[in-house]
């Protein structure tokens, strides 16, 4: 019957919201994460037009004179599941996510370099919001890897 | 319209071709329909669009088999007479879905305004926990949007990997 | 079946729930619901999904029915309501009535008004009569309901008050409106006198 149908679908997509909503409300989201690598230089002046926004906030705090973006890697992640992202110099950064607690995205983050571990961090970082992590040496400059996670 | 002007009363024409006059109006208007060509177009062009709509009705209606119509709504009404059809019928009435689909509006709205909302006053990251075999660390924070810079020297991890700092 | 009840005697049946009598009510009164849904619409599904709506809130809701007006004219306010209410109103109203040529010569009951059968009557006479029911889908809902019930049904002015809950002026003034409306409309196609 045309009307009753139509109420169904009405109902079938109300009881899909009403199943949904309390789930992202009580079970952790996957979130994304994008990891951005960007090559921090003195001596030449040039700014990735891509970095412009996270370069301004930098030039606050260091002196360098030159942000390259080298490369930009995105992963999806469900709870408790480990992401990886090759960086540059044999470096990878093995990303977990932990889960979301007062709307902060809870990361473990290892770095290796040649296999071997160099640091290990847990943060909590806002949505929509991003970690900078920086200090090594690389080519002419220092690597720095600005790490964004939304759900 | 006519050259009667003061007797082109539309209304009054309306009335006349309802049958809704008195005996006396119809005659007056019928006196005046003889000598007016525009009331008399009019007349004759709404009895005509009436027949042309009874006739499009009456088309309609041949095409439409009317003993499968009265078997669809009795089964409906059967199917409907049931407990399970009267609930159904509660639930499905727009009573009852319209301030329903408003609720779950406004749950997905204060859901999705909780989790998009602007990201708290404070540092883009709290640090838990900081191990690793490196030079030196530091914690340090944008001055404008707060965003968690973690400075780290690596030197030590190309050495003996003797240093370890902990925060 | 034969129908041999007469109306109060119906509306009691009907509210004991007698499946019979539901099944008379709908033999007895589904072609002409069918025929004013179809001439508010125009819309053939559309109108046999009003009329099967109708019967079914007129079997649920028999016991508000009080007696005071015809069933008729109780079930013809619910078939206008239903079809000033259907919820895909909005979409129906933006699709403007069109009948291919073929159609109509097929039907049986199609008689043009005019003497002439000449292909250029006939086009015009098509095209009229497609103009007609654009401009009657084009009219206000409530003016047209009025139209429709005095044109296809031949109510009284008094009658359409009580089925649509107006006062007599205001069913005057509705079928005035429609009718300039309509004649507005059809301007070019009228013939002199």
């Amino acid at each position: 019957m045309g009307p009753t149908a139509k109420n169904c679908k009405v109902l079938v997509i109300l009881g899909v919201l009403f199943v949904l909503l309390p789930v992202s409300g009580w079970a952790a989201p996957p979130v994304s994460i994008e990891v951005k690598t960007v090559l921090a230089a003195t001596g030449e002046n040039y700014l990735d037009p891509r970095l412009s926004e996270m370069a301004r906030e930098l030039q606050g705090l260091f002196r360098y004179t030159s942000y390259r973006l080298l490369g930009s890697d995105r992963l999806t992640l469900q709870p408790r599941q480990t992401g990886n992202v090759a960086l540059p110099g044999n470096r990878r950064l093995q990303i977990t996510y932990q889960g979301v607690e007062n709307r902060r995205v809870e990361l473990l983050l290892k770095m290796y370099k040649n296999r071997n571990s160099v640091f290990e961090t847990s943060i909590r970082l806002n949505n929509r919001s991003s970690l900078i992590v920086g200090g090594p040496r690389y080519e002419k400059g220092y690597l720095l890897f600005n790490i964004y996670s939304a759900f | 319209m006519g050259d009667d002007q003061e007797h082109c009363n539309q209304e009054m024409l309306n009335r006349y071709v309802d049958r809704e006059t008195s005996p006396e109006q119809m005659q007056r208007i019928e006196l005046h329909l003889q000598r007016c060509p525009g009331c008399r177009q009019y007349v004759k062009l709404h009895g005509e669009l009436a027949q042309r709509l009874q006739r499009e009705v009456s088309a309609s209606k041949q095409r439409v088999d009317f003993d499968e119509l009265e078997q669809r709504i009795v089964s409906a009404a059967r199917r409907r007479s049931d407990r399970w059809g009267h609930l159904r019928e509660v639930l499905f009435s727009w009573k009852l879905v319209l301030p329903v689909a408003a609720t779950a509006a406004l749950a997905l709205f204060f859901f999705t305004s909780l989790f998009q909302s602007p990201p708290p006053p404070g540092p883009s990251a709290i640090i838990n926990s900081f191990t690793g075999r490196v030079s030196s660390v530091m914690i340090l924070e944008t001055p404008q949007s707060h965003h968690t810079v973690i400075w780290y020297s690596e030197e030590a991890t190309e050495g003996n990997g003797a240093d370890s700092k902990k925060l | 079946m034969s129908d041999p009840l007469d109306e109060s005697q119906l509306v009691n049946r009907l509210r004991d729930g007698e499946e019979a009598a539901f099944v008379m009510l709908v033999r007895r009164f589904q072609a002409r619901l069918y025929g004013l849904a179809y001439a508010m619409t125009l819309d053939r599904e559309e109108s046999r999904d009003i009329v099967q709506e109708v019967f079914l809130k007129a079997y649920r809701n028999i016991n508000t029915f009080k007696g005071e007006s015809k069933l008729s004219t109780w079930l013809h306010r619910i078939t206008v309501n239903q079809c000033l209410n259907w919820k895909r109103r909005w979409f129906q109203r933006r699709r403007w009535y069109q009948r291919p040529l073929a159609e109509e010569s097929e039907d049986p009951s199609a008689v043009t008004l005019s003497d002439g059968n000449t292909p250029e009557t006939r086009l015009r006479e098509e095209q009229l009569q497609q103009h007609y029911m654009e401009a009657l889908q084009a009219l206000p809902d409530k003016a047209r309901a009025v139209y429709v019930l005095k044109e296809l049904e031949g109510m009284s002015y008094d009658e359409i008050a009580v089925t649509l809950r107006l006062n007599r002026g205001t069913v005057s003034s509705r079928l005035h409106y429609a009718r300039k409306r309509l004649q507005s409309a059809l301007r070019d196609y009228q013939h002199g006198d």
